[in-house]
């Protein structure tokens, strides 16, 4: 069993609508995506994800269990943990980098829950949100994925993580969809 | 950078132990997870290095272990948080309220003063804090006194402002129920002294009064574990009268709560329910 966890902002929507399209419809694991988006825009998001998925999408209420080969997107507004019962919490806590949702508290709480298990993925974005999430996935025994600076719309969250933890792989967003891919392998 | 997630689970059950003992509140009601993050926030911001630093000093020191517990509790985000409640609220809920002799309200265990605040301001605006009774009420002494004084920022008031300028439009300004002192903004203390404040322990207090027409619970519920959750529902379902509204945050659900609980949806996408 494995938990993708997925975290970006600024230019990250094109690469997770295409990766949510290239899936196997019977994509085995779960996959949590934390997207920096506006507090009070509540409807369309998950709407233009599900338009383009193969895999259900939706925004998690508190506490709801984890299923297999479902999307979980962070709510507006919320922090979105990930819990060892295989259960999402939602938290109204102080923003962390400017975000609520924020990507390192949904990359940390699922370094700790699931530890080697994970799977973070760091695209394009604008602040350094993810950076210490990523470096908690690699302590916890996790893999750590980051999109290439060099393909990201805005480099500065990829490349805060690449400074801040010892990466597994830097790939572009092709080739993370061949990873992810060849995951249930 | 700050370091999240950093102590271990054997630091976390000596702090959670120690304060069950020396803390006047059991820690046992809060979500794990949650906590744990909370902890970790605390220990950085006041300087503790390690879990047994600030066991010993809740050890030595008993109103410290207060502030501890204080300090894992999470404020409301904003005023107006998630402005179409409000719409909602005021559309389709308060016109019941217009024949009522008296409305009672309850706010239970307000963190922050912005929920109170937003209610009173809306109640204000629809001529029915008149004849509300609008109890507040907090398990910590200073959270009262902090909602009974309350003030903002002015980050937080920018914040608020949007929220308001999106329930209401441009009829009326959020400011005109502050006075601006230096940096920060006080709340109108014409409309906060229509509320009861009342210190009040949700977890292990029977209700501060029953026949509620309305009880606001956004968000409360998330640092709570499961067990508390559904005892603080029940408790907060038995004290509404039949019809009155219940409302919880827009990420929260009352599923597994159907045995206990008869609520119907008055607005399921703002999460207002009805007591039936």
């Amino acid at each position: 069993m494995l938990y993708v966890v997925i975290g970006g902002s600024a230019g990250s929507f094109p690469v997770v609508t295409g990766l949510l399209a290239s899936l196997d419809k019977n994509f085995p694991f779960p996959m949590f995506l934390c997207l920096h988006r506006l507090k009070n825009v509540r409807t369309g998001f998950v709407e233009a994800l599900r338009l383009k998925s193969v895999l259900p999408v939706s925004e998690p209420y508190d506490r709801e269990p984890v299923l297999r080969g479902h999307v979980y997107l962070a709510p507006a507004n919320y922090h979105m943990y990930v819990t060892k019962s295989e259960t999402i919490s939602l938290s109204t806590e102080e923003v962390v980098n400017h975000s609520r949702p924020s990507i390192d508290i949904t990359f940390s709480s699922a370094a700790r829950s699931f530890g080697s298990k994970c799977v973070g993925i760091l695209l394009s974005g604008a602040n350094k949100d993810g950076a210490l999430g990523m470096k908690a996935i690699k302590e916890a025994g996790g893999t750590a994925i980051v999109q290439s600076p060099d393909e990201c719309q805005v480099r500065t969250m990829t490349t805060a993580a690449i400074k801040a933890a010892d990466v597994d792989y830097i790939l572009t967003g092709a080739q993370i969809i061949s990873y992810l891919q060849k995951l249930k392998e | 950078m700050e370091e999240l997630f950093n102590i271990s689970e054997n630091g976390f059950r000596k702090i959670t132990s120690t304060v069950r003992t020396a803390g006047s509140l059991d820690l046992i009601h809060f979500e794990p997870v949650l906590l744990c993050h909370r902890i970790e926030r605390f220990m950085q911001l006041h300087g503790y290095a390690s879990p047994e630093m600030l066991v010993e000093k809740m050890v030595r020191d008993k109103s410290f272990a207060d502030f501890f517990i204080e300090g894992m509790r999470v404020p409301t985000t904003e005023m107006f948080r998630d402005p179409q409640m409000w719409v909602e609220l005021e559309k389709n809920v308060f016109p019941k309220f217009k024949y009522e002799s008296v409305v009672k309200i309850w706010v239970p265990d307000i963190c922050g003063d912005d929920e109170l605040n937003s209610l009173l301001i809306i109640l204000e605006r629809n001529n029915l804090l008149q004849k509300s009774m609008v109890y507040a009420t907090c398990g910590f002494e200073r959270g009262i006194e902090d909602a009974k004084f309350s003030q903002t920022d002015l980050k937080k008031m920018e914040i608020s402002k949007e929220n308001y300028r999106n329930v209401f439009g441009d009829n009326g300004s959020l400011e005109d129920y502050f006075t601006k002192r230096d940096k920060v903004f006080v709340f109108s203390h014409q409309l906060s002294e229509k509320a009861i404040f009342l210190k009040h322990n949700l977890m292990t207090e029977a209700p501060p009064d029953m026949g509620f027409n309305l009880i606001l619970f956004r968000n409360r519920a998330l640092f709570y574990s499961m067990q508390a959750r559904k005892n603080c529902i029940e408790k907060l379902y038995q004290s509404l009268i039949g019809g009155g509204y219940f409302i919880i945050g827009i990420g929260e659900t009352l599923r597994g709560l159907e045995q206990t609980t008869s609520f119907v949806p008055n607005s399921k996408t703002e999460n207002i329910f009805k007591k039936i």
